[in-house]
């Protein structure tokens, strides 16, 4: 069933100004945040992600509504953390060293947002370093690296080293994708899971946090 | 059928593709050109190409 | 008896592999069947690592670009290379002061590839109020506005002039010059040294391709799809005659080796049908049909998954292009447009790279026996071959390809 709401709605015609409005009225007219969230927003985002996958959405239309849900999320954030609602995880993402492909990540990062997640983006060019200081700083749930040349998705295994020598791999679970990165890859450099579209990176961070799934289509998560 | 055939044209432009400055511009600066003004104008769009192909090789190679 | 082979010189011997590569190549692309299947890797960063060069030397310094290419030509039984396939010279856009390349041994380490950076959506080098002078004079807005914008050097239209500026002229002018020479050069070297034919030549990129790479970035560009798609149709056709020039400025005058189009957004799932068929292919058909009425083939360098418009593409006149298949499905695309173009690649980089040779054999082999089987197929990987490319492998390949492909 969808949910009738003008900020479902805003979200699903992507429209940013509408989405900023009605969620200030919203708010005023005593809504709970996280029922703006949960009620509208995360459907919306699920909806929006469901037809990608269905190869009816293509990327500018996820970009158009992630911007929509993005600026109601800059007002509502706020007030989740300060009502100290936790989010369904929170996960540092970003695009492995020697690689600046981002579409796909921002992709990604904007889905987990839509979904629930708490998203730290390190941007692109990340280095195991940086990845290793953002797991002590921010103490994720999840890390998610993304690569998308054959050349820089070795990085990926020299990160997930690096975070062993630094005794922090056991604190997260490693994520990973992009296009080259075969689930055959991930069991190899020993990630927990990887998707090869968004809506499978929010399944597959859902199964990291323990939480229910309704279809692993593209998703491997690695058995015990 | 007929709108098929236009479908496939180039669209038409104002400016031409490998000008920058067209030779009617830079003839209007000249008084008189007691030569041949066939090599004048040749000479003019040749090099003038050049600029041409520097700008759009920066667009579309680098 | 005497082999006619055996006495003869080496120029002799380049010669004669030149023709009969030429003729292999070309028979192929007109999707002919020639005496075995030709092969005609992309190889960039791949070529820097084979000669024992870094990152940094091949993408800094063209010579040893070209001197890399040559060594694989020379050592590899390839019939047809690319001078540099690297491509960019980070000289030449440190003189011109482009912004946007981060150069391998300044800006990234010596050996990773160097790397373009998009402007996030707000720095984009065209703004959505500029459709309207790019729309009236794109040379006059590339100029005036455009070079400004992505030059730390160029002055802008109306401030003072500056030392920097002025070099900046001089300097790019005179680099591009020294470079495009070089190629010409290195194209003759290839074939005098080895034989080897220069595989593609002149350069095209989708109306709809440039206006996301190098003007509203590709976020700007999904932005203007939704909110001014009108705009971005006739900023398209405005750049389409243009587009059409420079790459038949480039072509090959005798008409052999093709233009080469890299097409990277107007695929699934970059755009929707919608925006492809309304702006993309019609901004776009129009060129490689003059391309062709002028003699020239189009290489299809379809980066991505392409699959969802071979129809489109199948509207071309047969032997129009060469369809080169990156992610696509190899096979699905020779039983649709098979018929109608010859094919490249598709030989996964994954494999190539990480695979072990027995893989890589199986799977030409399977790609041989299927889509080659009536010729039109050019051997190729399925992308550009970087320094994770494996020379056991590349070895394993070219052997195999030249055993298993005889026709
Ligand atoms: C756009 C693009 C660029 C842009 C990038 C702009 C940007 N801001 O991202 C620019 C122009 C900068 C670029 C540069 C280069 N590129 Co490029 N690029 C592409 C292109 C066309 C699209 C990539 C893309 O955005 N895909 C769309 C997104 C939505 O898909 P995605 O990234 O796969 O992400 C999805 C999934 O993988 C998954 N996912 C992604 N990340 C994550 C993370 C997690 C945790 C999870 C769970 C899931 C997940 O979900 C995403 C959404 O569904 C591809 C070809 C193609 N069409 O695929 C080439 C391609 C990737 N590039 C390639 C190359 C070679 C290069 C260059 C080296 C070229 C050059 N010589 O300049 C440079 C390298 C720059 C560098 N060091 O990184 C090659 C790679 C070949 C190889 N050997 O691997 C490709 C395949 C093109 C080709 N056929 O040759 N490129």
């Amino acid at each position: 069933m969808t949910p009738s709401h003008p900020l479902y709605d805003a979200m699903i015609s992507g429209d940013a100004e509408a989405a900023r409005c009605v969620t200030v009225r919203t708010l005023a007219e005593g809504v709970a945040p996280l029922s703006l969230v949960n009620d509208y927003m995360i459907p919306a985002m699920e909806d929006a992600g469901k037809r990608f996958a269905a190869g009816e959405y293509f990327v500018p239309d996820l970009l158009i509504r992630a911007r929509a849900m993005k600026t109601a999320m800059a007002i509502l954030r706020p007030l989740l953390v300060a009502a100290q609602i936790k989010s369904a995880g929170r996960v540092v993402l970003g695009t492995v060293n020697g690689d600046v492909h981002d579409i796909g990540k921002n992709l990604v990062g904007a889905m987990l947002e839509g979904c629930g997640f708490e998203v730290v983006d390190l941007g692109v060019n990340v280095s195991p370093e940086k990845f290793i200081a953002a797991i002590n700083e921010r103490n994720p749930h999840i890390v998610g690296m993304s690569a998308l040349l054959t050349s820089t998705m070795y990085s990926m295994k020299t990160t997930i080293d690096a975070m062993v020598q630094a005794g922090v791999r056991d604190k997260v679970k490693v994520l990973i994708g992009g296009a080259p990165v075969t689930r055959q890859f991930a069991q190899e450099i020993g990630a927990d899971g990887s998707s090869n579209n968004a809506v499978g990176a929010v399944a597959v961070a859902k199964m990291a946090m323990g939480l229910q799934i309704e279809s692993t289509a593209g998703v491997y998560w690695r058995t015990a | 059928m007929e709108q098929n055939i236009n479908k496939n044209e180039l669209p038409q432009v104002a400016k031409l593709p490998g000008v920058c400055i067209p030779w009617e511009e830079k003839l209007r600066e000249i008084p008189e050109i007691s030569g041949d003004p066939q090599i004048a104008k040749k000479v003019w769009e040749d090099v003038d190409a050049l600029g041409y192909t520097y700008v759009w090789h920066c667009l579309v190679s680098f | 008896m005497t082999d006619p082979v055996q006495n003869e010189t080496v120029s002799d011997r380049n010669s004669r592999l030149y023709d009969e590569r030429l003729r292999r190549y070309v028979t192929a692309m007109r999707n002919g069947k020639p005496d075995r299947i030709p092969m005609r890797p992309f190889v960039a960063e791949f070529a820097a690592k084979y000669a024992g060069y870094t990152c940094q030397e091949v993408t800094h310094d063209y010579e040893k670009a070209f001197a890399a290419a040559r060594k694989c030509a020379a050592d590899f039984d390839w019939d047809a290379v690319v001078g540099n396939m690297v491509y960019v010279w980070t000289g030449l856009t440190q003189a011109i002061g482009l912004k946007y390349y981060g150069v391998p041994g300044i800006d990234v380490p010596p050996d990773t590839g160097f790397q373009y950076h998009e402007p996030s959506e707000e720095n984009a080098f065209m703004q959505p109020d500029d459709y309207d002078a790019l729309i009236a004079d794109p040379t006059a807005f590339l100029f005036n506005v455009w070079l400004p914008r992505v030059s730390s050097d160029v002055a802008p239209i109306g401030s003072p002039a500056t030392y920097r500026n002025n070099l900046s002229f001089l300097k790019g002018g005179m680099a591009m010059w020294n470079y495009f020479m070089g190629f010409g050069r290195q194209v003759d070297l290839l074939r005098t040294e080895s034989g080897t034919v220069h595989a593609i030549s002149g350069i095209l990129k989708a109306p709809m391709d440039i206006l996301a790479d190098k003007l509203r970035g590709y976020v700007g560009l999904c932005m203007d799809l939704h909110e001014r798609p009108e705009k971005v149709r006739k900023a398209c056709e405005a750049l389409a005659p243009h587009l059409l020039h420079v790459a038949l400025s480039g072509a090959d005058p005798q008409k052999n080796v093709p233009i080469t189009i890299w097409m990277h957004r107007g695929c699934v799932p970059f755009v929707s049908y919608k925006h492809f068929n309304e702006i993309y292919w019609p901004t776009l058909k129009p060129i490689v049909l003059e391309i062709w009425r002028r003699g020239h083939q189009t290489l299809f360098y379809a980066e991505g998954k392409w699959g969802a418009h071979l129809d489109a593409f199948a509207e071309l006149p047969d032997g129009s292009i060469i369809y080169h298949v990156d992610q696509d499905d190899v096979f699905e695309v020779h039983k649709k447009i098979g018929h109608k173009f010859a094919i490249s690649g598709g030989i996964p980089n994954v494999l190539l790279s990480f695979g072990k040779p027995k893989e890589i054999r199986e799977y030409c082999k399977k790609v041989i026996d299927s889509v080659a089987r009536d010729g039109g197929y050019i051997m190729d990987a399925s992308a550009i071959m970087q320094n994770d490319m494996s020379v056991e492998n590349m070895r394993a390949w070219t052997e195999f390809t030249h055993e298993y492909g005889v026709y």
